[in-house]
């Protein structure tokens, strides 16, 4: 009785699973026909372009969002006050149409664009603006947390009119030129307390911007549609995906056989792959971005007590200059990046060229293994027996920690080794997580390590991270670490710092590029190169990028610096501009159109059809098998 | 480790069958023994995991936020809102009752609830791991029978040499082939995911655009894994073909076919039926390698991405289900093995 049971059960299972197969496998047949059926179905004038990434939205929330995708998103739904420039990140209006400050810089009064709706039809006023920065200035919420860098100095926000709001600030600051804050409608955020704030989906948000979300699966997939009442007029594609690839070579494919459009974060090996690919333009981007060899100039506390355990050697600015001049960055750039990154020199990218320092080529260290010898023999440190320099007794002997997450910093961690060991230095390197690596830079039990910073337009950031207030604070064991992750004070530079937020214009530029002078003079820091954006595109199908900076050869096409121009201007090859917006300077990208995407049947279809055959006539033979069997064991 | 499952499953029968002759109430203690042990290491699990966590050098809040400026306050906030300042006993006990009233606690990277990240991710998981087992499970089998029974023969051979092929290929390796061979240049099967964007089509349409979308990942652990099962199975039924009830069954004057059917295989397949049940609890926690090759959107996946933040809570979740789906398909295990094995009901 049991076996009669147990044999009809795995026979249903066999079914089911021939069934499961032979399903699978016809799938490309169906999919292929309903991708048929929709393509044939849509409007002429219809484009969707799908971006490929390695990073997905997981939030639609903008005060929960973590990754660059989310923000990346946020821009696309929501609009800001101002924007930075597509040209040079200067400030340009959009939902605030100008502005201006009290004399003594502490009334800020911004007038807001009349005409403006929200995606769901009811008009923008200046209710909104002040009620979006009023939810932003509470301390200690989530909403103060995530945009303080903005909100910070702000004490009241008012709607003195239907389009006018007055904020009033405890000091002047430039960043009210710059309020990168999205703004949100009242009349659907009011209904969100601040206890539900943190569970709040925001499914269907509603916003101000270019394009409205039509379907989200977090993690994976956003489809945006455009927003036909934008008031920037209506954008050139009508349907933007952001797809997340977890592994970069499918993401290559996808590119190369067409099913993705924009490709980004390709690593510089696949990235190079795509040369020569018909339809493909690859985009070498300048970013915001520097990886560093970071020096323990004398780890400390706030008071200024000393911590950790890092050699002393290194609080000796010629063996830092020694070991700067040791470095071949150039041969990093070339073999490890494959000439993906500029060599780097001071902390704010020339991406921002504004506020870059870039030193006299006459003053910048340089591949000089002699001098660096030099620097040593001068320093009194004595090459030993064994090829280690030694100096009272003491070897120079130094950890290089490197982070298990980043394989280019791996890949640079033996050429810096052998670099130094030529001078006399003994490196020991040592991978580790991010999560170790940071409680170890913030208890300074290190000599040396690498990482990186991603900079945002606004230097100020980026300066603080050297400042004296910076340092580790707490107590030990086990310190709170600050945002330094070099030790380096100067109270010559602090003052500099509290100086230039302060200040605006070439005052500002001229204290900022003073800063970053100092920290190259003083060696806290090697900046060991600037990484670029690896983008490629379908430049058969597209056209219209407004490159940012304003360069078609290293300006990024989309994942701009706190900006989304591209997106605006993008359109299907030899279509029309449809945008109005002026301040864009659309279809800068590089070189001429070529020739439209031809349409045909797709391979999918026809591979799927000859699977779902030789799998029908299969299934059919293991059946008919089957049952032939069934009626002989019935006759036993 | 099929030979260790395979000695586990018959000492677990033997010992099963020498149960005696107060047979109900023996198998009830029985019964009642093996769901108590396994609440037990259940509960062990629970509190493994907390400890484990906690050991690791980190301050979640400064790690996740390298990159932007957070003051001091603000680190503080972060962490009394994940309950991180309070002292270890404490979170602890937090931990415990919120885990038995279903409260994974929020993710550390974007602060949604960690069972409703656990809830997306846990459907496409089943679904091809499932899929997958099911297919690899029917077909190794198979392959195990009928090389079994007629073994040294061309079929036997040839596919016992294309299992050892297949049982040392890693999973992401072959999955990376495919999907070049396939879904490269040729484009018959999508580039990864789950979904097609555009695929919000009909129920038809979007079924088969979600089979297209499963059909080379379920293929890789398919073609993987069915050569466990068809080597275990292949093996056990050699162990059976001199049994004198075959001879008996043979006397009769039963047909080589059934006698394979009817009295070889069902006695040979005990082994794989444990083996199958132990790999049931290990769906769950998905084949990491091949849904980051494919970009599924499975447990895998978010247990991959969780250990890089780190993000605890959404790990300790993951842990805990994967070790609860381990413990529970176990149990089923060694429960379906009393109905599937004669001995022990007659014992």
């Amino acid at each position: 009785m049991l076996r009669s049971i147990s044999r009809r059960r795995l026979r249903l299972t066999a079914a089911g699973a021939a069934l499961c197969a032979g399903l699978a496998l016809t799938a490309p047949a169906i999919a292929a026909n309903s991708a048929v059926a929709a393509s044939a179905s849509s409007s002429p004038g219809a484009s969707t372009f799908v971006v490929g990434d390695t990073d997905a939205v997981d939030t639609l929330n903008p005060f929960l969002g973590f990754t660059g995708q989310d923000y990346e998103v946020y821009g696309l739904i929501y609009d800001n006050l101002m924007d930075y420039g597509q040209l040079n990140y200067t400030g340009t209006p959009r939902l605030a149409t100008s502005w201006s400050h009290s004399k003594n810089g502490l009334v800020w009064t911004y007038h807001i664009r009349q005409g403006v709706k929200w995606s769901d039809g009811v008009p923008l006023t200046a209710a909104d603006v002040a009620y979006t920065f009023q939810r932003n200035i509470k301390p200690g919420s989530t909403e103060f947390a995530d945009n303080e860098a903005y909100v910070g100095e702000i004490t009241s926000v008012k709607a003195t009119g239907k389009y006018t709001v007055v904020m009033k600030v405890r000091h002047y600051t430039p960043v009210m030129n710059r309020l990168e804050v999205p703004i949100l409608p009242k009349h659907i955020w009011q209904k969100v307390s601040d206890k539900q704030l943190s569970s709040f989906k925001n499914l269907n948000p509603v916003g101000t911007g270019a394009f409205t979300v039509s379907s989200f699966s977090p993690n994976q997939s956003i489809t945006l549609k455009a927003n036909p009442n934008y008031w920037g007029g209506k954008p050139g594609i009508s349907t933007l995906v952001f797809q997340r690839f977890d592994n970069p070579t499918a993401m290559k494919l996808a590119l190369a056989n067409g099913s993705i459009d924009f490709a980004e974060g390709l690593t510089p090996a696949l990235w190079h792959s795509l040369a020569g690919t018909p339809g493909v333009k690859l985009i070498n981007a300048h970013a915001g971005n520097f990886d560093e060899l970071s020096f323990n100039n004398g780890a400390a506390t706030v008071s200024g007590k000393p911590i950790g355990n890092g050699n002393p050697a290194l609080k000796d600015i010629n063996v830092r200059h020694a070991i700067s001049y040791a470095l071949n960055t150039p041969e990093l750039v070339q073999k490890v990046l494959l000439n993906t990154g500029l060599v780097g020199t001071t902390v704010i990218p020339p991406i921002y060229p504004q506020f870059h320092y870039n030193p006299p080529a006459s003053q910048q260290y340089h591949y000089d293994p002699s001098k660096a010898k030099a620097i040593l023999n001068a320093d009194g440190w004595k090459m030993g027996s064994n090829g280690v320099r030694v100096k009272n007794g003491k070897q120079l002997s130094l950890r290089l920690f490197v982070r298990n997450q980043s394989p280019t910093q791996v890949q640079d961690a033996p050429y810096i080794k052998g670099w130094l060991n030529a001078i006399g230095i003994k490196v020991t390197v040592t991978s580790m997580s991010d999560s170790q690596l940071t409680a170890v830079i913030g208890n300074g039990q290190y000599d040396m390590f690498m990482w990186g910073w991603g900079v945002e337009p606004n230097p100020d950031f980026q300066l603080s991270v050297f400042t004296c207030a910076q340092r580790s604070y707490g107590k030990g064991p086990n310190y709170s670490p600050g945002w330094s992750d070099s030790f380096y004070c100067n109270p010559a530079y602090d003052k500099l710092y509290h100086e230039q937020q302060a200040l605006d214009g070439l005052a500002r530029e001229r204290v900022v590029k003073q800063m970053q002078k100092m920290l190259y003079q003083a060696d806290a820091y090697n900046v060991l190169y600037y990484p670029n954006d690896t983008q490629a595109y379908r430049s058969d199908k597209w056209t219209g990028f407004a490159p940012s900076p304003d360069n078609p050869k290293t300006g990024l096409y989309l994942y701009q610096e706190i900006a989304w121009w591209s997106y605006y201007c993008l359109r299907p090859a030899g279509s029309p501009a449809s945008l109005t917006d002026t301040n864009i300077g659309c279809g800068h990208e590089i070189g001429a159109i070529s020739k439209a995407a031809s349409n045909g049947v797709s391979g999918g279809m026809i591979g799927g059809i000859i699977a779902a055959v030789v799998v029908i006539s299969a299934g059919a033979l293991f059946f008919a098998r089957r049952r032939q069997t069934a009626t002989a064991d019935e006759r036993e | 480790m099929a030979d260790v499952m395979l000695e586990g499953a018959r000492a677990a029968a033997e010992e099963r069958s020498g149960a005696g002759a107060a047979r109900s109430s023996g198998l009830a203690r029985t019964l009642s023994v093996k769901v108590m042990s396994a609440a037990i290491t259940l509960f062990v699990v629970l509190v493994g995991n907390f400890f484990l966590f906690r050991v690791l050098p980190a301050d979640p809040a400064k790690n996740l936020t390298h990159n932007s400026a957070l003051s001091a306050k603000q680190l503080a906030a972060i962490n009394r809102t994940f309950g991180l300042g309070l002292p270890l006993p404490q979170q602890f006990w937090n931990y415990l009752v919120q885990t038995f009233h279903g409260n994974l606690g929020r993710s550390f990277v974007n602060q949604l609830p960690v069972s409703q990240l656990i809830g997306q991710a846990l459907w496409p998981t089943v679904l091809l791991v499932g899929t997958s087992t099911v297919l690899s499970t029917v077909i190794g089998v198979w392959i195990g029978i009928r090389g079994g029974w007629n073994r040294g023969s061309t079929f036997d051979k040839t596919s016992t040499a294309f299992v050892n092929v297949l049982y040392a290929m890693p999973d992401f390796w072959l999955g990376m082939v495919l999907l070049i061979a396939l879904a490269g240049k040729l484009a018959l099967f999508p580039d990864g995911g789950m979904h097609s964007f555009t695929g919000s089509g009909s129920g038809l349409a979007s079924l088969g655009d979600l089979l297209w979308h499963l059909a080379l990942p379920c293929i890789v652990l398919t073609l993987v894994y069915l050569a466990e099962y068809s080597l275990v199975m292949r093996s056990s039924l050699i162990d059976e073909l001199k049994a004198d009830y075959l001879l008996t069954a043979r006397a009769k004057g039963l047909r080589d076919d059934l006698v394979r059917r009817r009295h070889a295989v069902p006695n040979a397949l005990l082994p794989s039926v444990t083996l199958i049940m132990l790999n049931l609890g290990f769906v769950i926690s998905g084949a990491i390698t091949t849904e980051t090759v494919f970009s599924w959107p499975g447990l895998g996946r978010l247990s991959y991405v969780a250990l890089n933040a780190p993000d605890y809570p959404t790990l300790e979740g993951t842990f805990l289900l994967f070790s609860a789906a381990v413990i529970v398909a176990n149990l089923i295990g060694d429960l379906l093995l009393t109905v599937f094995d004669p001995r022990v009901r007659q014992a």
